[in-house]
Parts: C-alpha cells; structure tokens; sequence
C-alpha cells in the first residue's frame, strides 16, 4: 500500500491535486482510498460528489466521539464504517468538519 | 509583564465622526482572500479617518503581510496576558490593551495578531496542547474585540480559512460576517457549511463578497449560489492584474494605485459597511 499526502497554502490546490490523482488511479484499475483531514473538507467536490454530496458527508472523528471516548478497533473498522462510494475503486473518508458550534 | 510584543505606547489618530465600534469577520475558504480584503478594508475605513482595529485571528498568519508591516511569529497580546489557572488573563480594557499591544499601520490602522498558536505556545513556555490553546485564544480575542467603551469604529478580523474558528466561537460580538466567495465550487461549500451552521447572534449581518471575479458568469455563479443560502451579495471583486504582480514582488497590497479595480471593489464595501453602521437611533437603517 502506498500513501500520499498533498500540502500546501489555503487555496493553492491540494484538494484539486489529490482529487485528479485518486481518480486517475482509481481509472487505472488501482484500489484507492482518498482521506480529506482538512479542517475545511472540500475533496468530495474534486471526486464529483458535488456541493451538496459533500457536504453530507460525515466526519468520521465527530461520529466515533460522539459515540463515547472509544476509538474504533481498527483502521480496516474506521473505512468499513465511514467510507463513502465516490466512484468504481475510489471512496472518501472525511475525518472531520466544523459544522455547527461547539458547546463550551 | 513582559511587553516584548509590544513596541510602544501609540494612541489612535483623530477620528471623523464615526460609528459606534463594529466587528467585521471576514470568512471564507482558505486562499479566497480574506487576508488581502482584512487588509484592503482596513486601509480604506482608515483613509476616511474611520478608525480601525485589524485582527488577524489565523493560526498562520498573513495579513501583516498586506498591511505593508514586518512578518512576525509574535503574538501580540503576550504583552497583556498572564496564566491564570491554565487559561489566561488579560490585563486592561480592550482600548488599553490594543494602545500597548497592537502595532500601527497604513493611516493608523492599529493590527493585532492574535491566531498564531505556535507562537503562543512558545511565549508561554506551555506545554499544553495546541489545539486546547486556541480555545484559550479564543477567549482572550473575545475578550479584547468585545468592550471598547469610547466613540467608536471597526474591528476587522481576519479569520483561518474554513470554520474551526467559527465552530470554536469566534463570532461572538460580529455585526457583520462577511463571507469570502470565490466563482469555485469548494468556495461555495465554505459558505455553504458557514451560514449552514445558523444560529447566529441576533444582531448579526450575513453578507456576501464574490472575490476574483473574472467575468459576469462568474459574478452570476457566486449570487446564485448566496442567493440560496439567503444571504445578499454586497461586493463584487474582479481578479485584479495589480493585486497578482503586488503578491509577485512581495508588496504590500496596501500600496497599490487605489484607482485599481480590487482597491474601488473594496472602497464600495466601505460605503455599504458604513451606510449599514449607522446606529438607528441617528440615521437609520439604510
């Protein structure tokens, strides 16, 4: 298994970058898994989820603490509960979004 | 205390006639230009003799940068902060602590950097979390953006990109949001997720900037989709050829020609904030 991560400034075209791979892989027969960790999870649109598909996606670190202090068994656990279909050989798990306010 | 973040006790210029204080956040996707609108407005509301606090709240911070002042990983209120039980104190009103911490810019633009979490951790030689420090960040930039108790003016702050800082409480006494709006469609999820997020304090406006506007359609793309989340389109402006080659040469946006298309976008931004800010009970509402 090989994993990427893509950095840069606010704006400069990560998600873009990311997305096009993942896709381009995913075309060429590989089995890709794409992570949004951004604070701002935008990667849903690079995929063709959309404005609104993305934004329904949920944030896999809000779901497993809301659930309690438990973290999930395993990585394998974290895909098979939180991975969206984002294509043939491609899904997304967004790892967390700031939606609504925090209480305290 | 330690005043190495602060370089001197400066008082604010004479003011017109001004408004009573009013906090500007500035939101939006990361790179949609929040910082070179923080920093352009400033600079306008201080050309008119309004006075102006500037605040950049990013935990990587950029607008000093626009500002025409030195880079620096300072925060800046490190100079009127003490630990307090973990969390911190700030000494001083609001005006007191911008007078003895803030540094000056164009037209007397008092800026304060007060988002570089970093930085705050090394000031405070703390070991805490990072991220359990931005909160504590969090109230101290409450802290000294709510209370001015004089004639008035503009709190601008330029938030991080995205809505962390939004969900963690950063908007506490804005009156006006300004959301940033690129014709891209990850820009229209920023604002989607922002004004999705409701419950806004009553007294708060909900306004739209498009930024880097290259055509009608692009002007046409960013209303329609504010127009869907309800919230009016108060600026538009145009992807500006001297904005880009200012950013090239590394000048400061604050000095470009104001007769530029980006600079008059942002002196009409000025009119409507203005027009908005008359209190009531003087003008009315326009």
């Amino acid at each position: 298994m090989t994993k990427i991560a893509v950095a840069g400034k606010g704006g400069s075209g990560k998600t873009t970058v990311a997305g096009v791979l993942a896709r381009l892989m995913a075309e060429g027969g590989q089995e890709v898994l794409t992570v949004d960790a951004d604070e701002n999870p935008n990667l849903g649109i690079s995929l063709g989820l959309g404005v609104e598909g993305t934004y329904g996606l949920i944030g896999a670190r809000e779901t497993l603490l809301l659930d309690g202090p438990a973290i999930a068994d395993s990585m394998e656990d974290i895909v098979d509960r939180f991975a969206a279909e984002a294509g043939e050989n491609l899904r997304i798990v967004q790892v967390r979004k700031f939606d609504q306010f925090r209480p305290g | 205390m330690s005043r190495r973040s602060c370089p001197g006790r400066l008082t604010m210029p004479d003011a017109a006639p001004t408004v009573p204080w009013v906090r500007v956040v500035l939101v939006g996707k990361g790179g949609s230009g929040k910082s070179s609108l923080a920093g352009l407005l400033s600079a306008e509301l201080s050309h008119r003799r309004q006075r102006v606090v500037a605040m950049d709240a990013d935990t990587v911070p950029g607008l000093a940068q626009v500002l025409g002042l030195a880079p620096t990983d300072d925060w800046f209120l490190a100079g009127a902060a003490t630990r307090d039980n973990g969390g911190w104190k700030l000494e001083g009103t609001p005006a007191e602590i911008v007078d003895r911490c803030a540094r000056t810019g164009p037209g007397g633009v008092r800026f304060l950097q007060i988002g570089n979490a970093d930085a705050t951790v090394k000031d405070f030689e703390f070991r805490r979390e990072t991220f359990l420090d931005r909160w504590s960040g969090t109230v101290a930039f409450n802290t000294v953006s709510r209370q001015f108790d004089d004639e008035g003016g503009w709190v601008i702050v330029d938030l991080q990109g995205g809505t962390l800082q939004v969900a963690g409480g950063m908007m506490g006494t804005t009156g006006i949001a300004a959301v940033v709006v690129e014709p891209f469609a990850k820009s229209v999820l920023t604002a989607r997720r922002f004004v999705g997020m409701g419950d806004w304090p009553p007294a708060m406006r909900l306004v739209g900037v498009a930024n880097k506007v290259e055509s009608p359609e692009d002007e046409t793309y960013v209303k329609t989709a504010l127009d869907e989340l309800g919230v009016p389109l108060w600026a538009t402006v145009p992807l500006d050829p001297a904005v880009k080659q200012a950013e090239r040469n590394d000048q400061p946006l604050v000095t470009i020609d104001r007769a530029t298309p980006a600079r008059q976008a942002v002196a009409r931004l000025a009119d409507r904030l203005q027009e908005a800010a008359v209190p009531a009970e003087v003008g009315g509402q326009p």
